[in-house]
């Protein structure tokens, strides 16, 4: 936001924060209503479809609106486009196809995700077939063994932060890409539990002059394509200590605060229950 | 202030431990922690040169 926006970066962060919590807030109560009044959660995700694709359209009428704009600026007295607006409309047109396949990429994609939804949720299925199930099998002492297997890879693409061409850093590069490996084994044997992970992370093509989050973690090792192994955790612990309701948890763990409260949440007979929110 | 770095391709990690007593009525929670580099360092077993210590409850 400051780089895009330098002199109007506290109307635009609002404007930002105020669009999330209006979707926040909106699509949930929206979904709910529609669910209600249709019988199945596919509605829902048509109407974020449809959505989708309007945003696509009002992008496209902007980007073309702008380049007509500009071309319109240097035209001769004639009312004729002179050879030099006939040409910066042509590179404003050529930026602005440009500009739509990576702005209009996030919003194809969200229409291609949800028409499958919709139609997934209208055939009554129980649940969509997103994630793998653990791999558990049973270990001595009455204990379960669970394999845990994860892999995330993320490009950064959008380039939110583009800085105009006669801007302070016109000279940038923001896209790169990376993936995050994840192998665990977890032993449970209530209350006791013990977790080790391993974790390989890749990162490519990092930008070695460029804004945002991919110029940091070149700033951090300067090598455009960087790997590292670690162990994420390696901790042991139990829920229960003389059947009291004390916690801990020892090695190298992940935390965070708050991370052994127990959620309270309704039951449908109106009581409440709860559930460990630890990871 | 401090937390996993999960958003990141490296995230962080913690050496220590932490305990905790919860009830309906109230929850204590207590660690001690030595954080790891992580975040944006790809090579995040180095240790941070700092201790955590803290307690809450509620």
């Amino acid at each position: 936001v400051p780089l895009r926006f330098q002199r109007e970066i506290g109307v635009i962060t609002g404007l930002v924060g105020a669009a999330g919590g209006l979707g926040g807030f909106f699509c949930r109560r929206c979904s709910g209503v529609l669910k209600d009044l249709t019988g199945t959660y596919a509605s829902g995700f048509v109407v974020l479809a449809v959505l989708c694709l309007w945003g696509m359209s009002l992008l496209v009428a902007v980007e073309w609106r702008v380049a007509d704009d500009v071309g319109g600026v240097a035209r001769d007295h004639s009312g004729g486009m002179t050879a030099q607006g006939r040409q910066k409309a042509k590179r404003q047109k050529a930026k602005g196809r440009n500009r739509l396949c990576v702005l209009g990429a996030p919003l194809w994609l969200w229409t291609a995700l949800f028409v499958p939804i919709a139609a997934v949720a209208q055939s009554g299925a129980p649940s969509l077939p997103l994630a793998v199930a653990p791999l558990a099998i049973p270990g001595p002492y009455d204990s379960t063994i669970r394999l845990e297997i994860a892999n995330r890879i993320r490009g950064e693409f959008v380039d939110w932060f583009a800085t105009p061409p006669n801007g302070p850093n016109p000279n940038y590069r923001y896209n790169f890409l990376g993936n995050k490996f994840q192998l665990g084994v977890r032993v449970t044997r209530d209350p006791y539990e013990l977790f080790v992970q391993f974790q390989d992370s890749t990162i490519a093509n990092v930008p070695d002059n460029g804004v945002g989050v991919g110029s940091v973690y070149y700033a951090n090792t300067h090598a455009s394509l960087q790997n590292g192994a670690i162990l994420r955790n390696a901790w042991v612990g139990t829920k229960r200590i003389l059947d009291q309701p004390i916690s801990g948890r020892a090695g190298r763990l992940l935390t965070a605060t708050g991370s052994t409260c127990r959620r309270r949440r309704p039951t449908s007979t109106g009581s409440s229950t709860t559930a460990s929110a630890s990871d | 202030l401090i937390g996993p770095f999960d958003y990141t391709h490296v995230g962080r990690s913690f050496d220590g431990g932490r305990v905790g007593y919860d009830t309906d009525l109230l929850n204590v929670t207590g660690f001690g922690f030595v954080p790891t580099f992580g975040g944006y360092e790809i090579d995040a077993n180095r240790q941070l040169d700092i201790t955590l210590a803290a307690w809450r409850s509620t």
